[in-house]
């Protein structure tokens, strides 16, 4: 099977296997879908929860997201550190398809075989992540030392982001209207980092900066014992991207060390099994798999099960509900 | 002045003397509104660099205008004229409120920046080119009485109607600039370049270290190095993503339902990197073909202009697309599709690769040969017809009818 030569070689931390295997993670033809099945399923098993550094960038359209990544991209990479990013952009809902647009800011990437960069369409996801972000992040993950996920915030994806990655950073522009919209929403509660972009063009920033913290003090108290940051930067002129990338840093090992990123982890994966299998069985499917609870409780016991195997594991286990139902 | 150049076409060139002719009265009818300066296109402007010939051509029509009519004995000849009063004053009104739109946004950098401006170009180029196709708007020869005698003007020899640049110019140019090189005092070019580094650095004025550094020779090309080497180069944004798609003709929908299927078939939608290799700034063909495959349904890879050949074949291989789409009209096309099919041959990479631009037949048929799927020129102005012809390409190569 192709798909363990692919495994090898992505284990190997092979960059020329990497197109190739998110090809085949994003193929909805049924073979295809087995060889994604086992090379997924293999990777997750043994990257297990080391693996790259996973940070979500999310924040309003404009706000610099690319941008700043570009200029953590150069950072890390004169730190010698490999960079995998996947940006997802959404999809067109008349046409269905997509204008691909983050790769132009990314610049940095351009022949540097220590840089990748998938872009990627959300397709019938409106507003959400692409299907295959989920596995594409596993497969960036073996093969590069960070990886990170753009995505445009808009509400639902925040939190579906935030499943996805160790730490989660907010950009936001100076003076931006929609702030007070997030907050209001509740998705200030998600991030870890918060960074006011473009400080380059003025005193606005500082305004924004400490509107953000005054928020912040607002919000209910992280349970994971981190206090979210706001940091000013200029992804356009470098400033303040140093202090970006030690905070996400600072996080990490905050992470590893209250054992955070185990159930951080872990709680993605059951939240991604959770979204694939509501998606394909609708709430009806999971009614008859005796409810919400009993899914979560399913999906609660099951350790050391790829979340790949588990949804497949599990959409069987329904499947003979919906067939007994019938029945 | 140089008068619209976009409205000449390559099906029946001969037309464009008329259009150009027109064009020349519109900029110098009125006296007071009469240009300084006129620069005239040629009427193989379509087709590839004019010849001396074709340069005269042009001219001669500056020098009837002037000499063979009484236009300059009158004052302005539109005195009075209550039509192009009311003309003139809607064109006013409406580049005011724009340039009020631009100053409310902080000016044109800003405008730019923010992808405003790019944005409106590509938006109204979308309408124009869609007018095009529907038949809205009439181009004699291109989308309305388009049966017609062969041109006698571009019969003959391929490339006769044109300019063909000696292959040698390139050589001779690098021979004379590395002779220039030479012959300056290597001692004052990098003291003036170090000058020019260290007043950059410290945000000065580089007026002062500029004009020293052209008296010692300095090149273009190092002082631009000195800028790029401390600010890096701007990327401007490329305004395709902006913008919905209209209501879709029967045509799209029809080419949309096709994509689809192929897509299926593949086992995720198409992809397509849009590129355009080398130094060639235009990019209206590329931006229409891009965002057209998004209408049709494409997911669609487009990083704007002056990409190396190298940063094609990394994007096209990293991205996972099915298709290339170059877009040259610099005339570069041998150099630089060659260069392409080279880098994705030694990548392992078995792409199919459509180009598009300022293509001789000559050069087209050479590109067919060497690998190219498709060639398209401006005479291809049915951009739904070829959109369904790279899904057939798609197809195509994965062996799918
Ligand atoms: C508009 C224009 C400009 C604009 C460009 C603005 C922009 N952002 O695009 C400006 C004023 C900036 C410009 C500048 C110059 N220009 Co100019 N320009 C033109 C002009 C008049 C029209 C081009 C155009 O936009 N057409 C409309 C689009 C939609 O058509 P298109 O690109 O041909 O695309 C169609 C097809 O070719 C095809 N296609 C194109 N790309 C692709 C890609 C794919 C994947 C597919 C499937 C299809 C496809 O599909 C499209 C639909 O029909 C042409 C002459 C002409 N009438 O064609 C000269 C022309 C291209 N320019 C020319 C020149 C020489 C220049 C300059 C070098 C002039 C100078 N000395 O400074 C500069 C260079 C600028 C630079 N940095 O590269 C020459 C090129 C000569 C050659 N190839 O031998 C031309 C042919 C004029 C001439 N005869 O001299 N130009
Ligand atoms: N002045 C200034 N401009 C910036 C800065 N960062 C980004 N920009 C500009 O803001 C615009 C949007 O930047 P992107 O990086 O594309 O923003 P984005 O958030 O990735 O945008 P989407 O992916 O479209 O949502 C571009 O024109 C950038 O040049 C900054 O620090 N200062
Ligand atoms: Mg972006």
């Amino acid at each position: 099977m192709a798909s363990t030569e692919l495994a090898e070689r992505l284990l190997a931390r092979d960059r020329a296997a990497v197109p190739d295997a998110l090809n085949l993670i994003d193929d909805r033809r049924p073979a295809r879908r087995d060889e994604s099945f086992a090379l997924l399923d293999r990777l997750q098993r043994e990257v297990g929860d080391g693996g790259a550094l996973r940070v979500g960038v999310t924040g309003a359209p404009g706000s610099g997201k690319s941008t700043l990544l570009d200029a953590l991209v150069r950072a890390l990479r004169r730190r010698e550190r490999s960079v995998g990013i996947i940006a997802v952009d959404p999809s067109s809902p008349k046409s269905g398809g997509a204008l691909l647009g983050d790769r132009v800011r990314l610049r940095s990437a351009a022949g540097d075989p220590g840089v990748f960069v998938r872009s990627m369409a959300a397709r019938d996801r409106l507003g959400g992540l692409a299907d295959a972000t989920f596995a594409g992040v596993e497969v960036l993950c073996a093969v590069f030392d960070w990886v990170f996920v753009e995505t445009v915030g808009v509400g639902q994806s925040e939190s579906e982001v935030a499943g996805l990655v160790d730490t989660l950073a907010f950009v936001a522009q100076p003076a931006a209207g929609d702030l007070l919209q997030f907050m209001k929403a509740g998705i200030v509660e998600l991030p870890h980092l918060f960074v006011v972009n473009k400080t380059d063009l003025g005193p606005a920033a500082e305004r924004t900066a400490a509107e953000l913290q005054a928020g912040l003090r607002l919000g209910e108290a992280p349970e994971d014992g981190w206090a979210p940051v706001v940091l000013r930067a200029s992804a356009r002129d470098g400033g303040g991207v140093d202090a970006v990338l030690e905070a996400m840093e600072a996080h990490r090992r905050h992470l590893e060390a209250t054992g955070g990123l185990k159930e951080r982890r872990r709680r993605g994966r059951i939240a991604f099994v959770r979204e694939a299998l509501v998606r394909r069985y609708g709430s009806y499917g999971i009614q008859r798999f005796g409810g919400r609870e009993k899914l979560d409780e399913r999906l609660g016991a099951a350790e050391g099960s790829s979340a790949f195997r588990l949804v497949r594991d599990v959409a069987r286990e329904i499947e003979t509900a919906l067939a007994e139902a019938c029945a | 002045m140089q008068v619209n150049s976009l409205g000449l076409t390559e099906a029946q060139p001969e037309n464009n003397v008329i259009r150009i002719v027109l064009e020349s009265l519109g900029v110098t009818l009125s006296k007071k509104a009469r240009c300084r300066a006129l620069q005239l296109p040629a009427w193989n402007e379509a087709l590839g660099l004019p010849r001396p010939w074709d340069q005269q051509w042009s001219l001669r029509i500056q020098q009837i205008l002037a000499c063979e009519t009484d236009l300059l004995d009158h004052e302005d000849i539109f005195d009075g004229s209550v039509v192009i009063e009311a003309r003139t004053a809607e064109l006013v009104e409406a580049s005011r409120e724009e340039l009020q739109r631009v100053l409310d946004m902080g000016g044109a950098v800003a405008a730019v920046d923010n992808a405003y401006m790019k944005q409106r170009l590509v938006e109204s180029h979308t309408a124009r080119v869609r007018e095009i196709e529907s038949g809205e708007r009439i181009v004699v020869g291109l989308n309305a009485y388009t049966e017609a005698e062969p041109s006698l003007l571009t019969t003959g020899d391929a490339g006769a109607s044109i300019l063909v640049v000696d292959d040698d110019a390139e050589r001779e140019q690098i021979e004379r600039l590395q002779a220039f090189r030479r012959q300056r005092n290597q001692k004052e070019v990098e003291a003036a370049l170090a000058n020019l580094g260290d007043v950059l650095a410290n945000g000065g004025n580089v007026m002062p270290p500029s004009i020293r550094a052209a008296h010692a020779g300095v090149t273009t090309g190092e002082w631009a190095d000195a800028l790029r080497a401390l600010f890096g180069e701007y990327r401007a944004p490329t305004g395709v993503s902006g913008g919905q798609p209209r209501a879709a003709s029967a045509e799209t929908l029809e080419v949309r339902e096709r994509t689809r299927k192929l897509g299926e078939k593949l086992g995720r939608p198409l992809k397509i990197l849009v590129g355009k290799p080398g130094l060639d700034g235009h990019s209206n063909g590329a931006e229409q073909i891009a965002v057209r495959a998004r209408d049709v349904g494409m997911e669609v890879v487009y990083d704007g202009i002056r990409l190396t050949p190298e940063e094609i074949v990394q994007s096209a291989r990293d991205e996972g697309v099915h298709l290339i789409g170059l877009s040259i009209l610099s005339g570069s096309h041998g150099v630089l599709v060659m260069d392409v099919l080279r880098r994705l041959q030694e990548a392992g990479l078995d792409l199919p690769v459509v180009v598009g631009g300022i293509i001789p037949d000559a050069d087209a048929r050479a590109l067919t040969e060497a690998g190219v799927r498709r060639v398209y020129t401006p005479k291809d102005f049915d951009l739904t017809r070829i959109m369904g012809e790279m899904v057939d390409v798609v197809a195509e190569s994965h062996g799918l009818h």
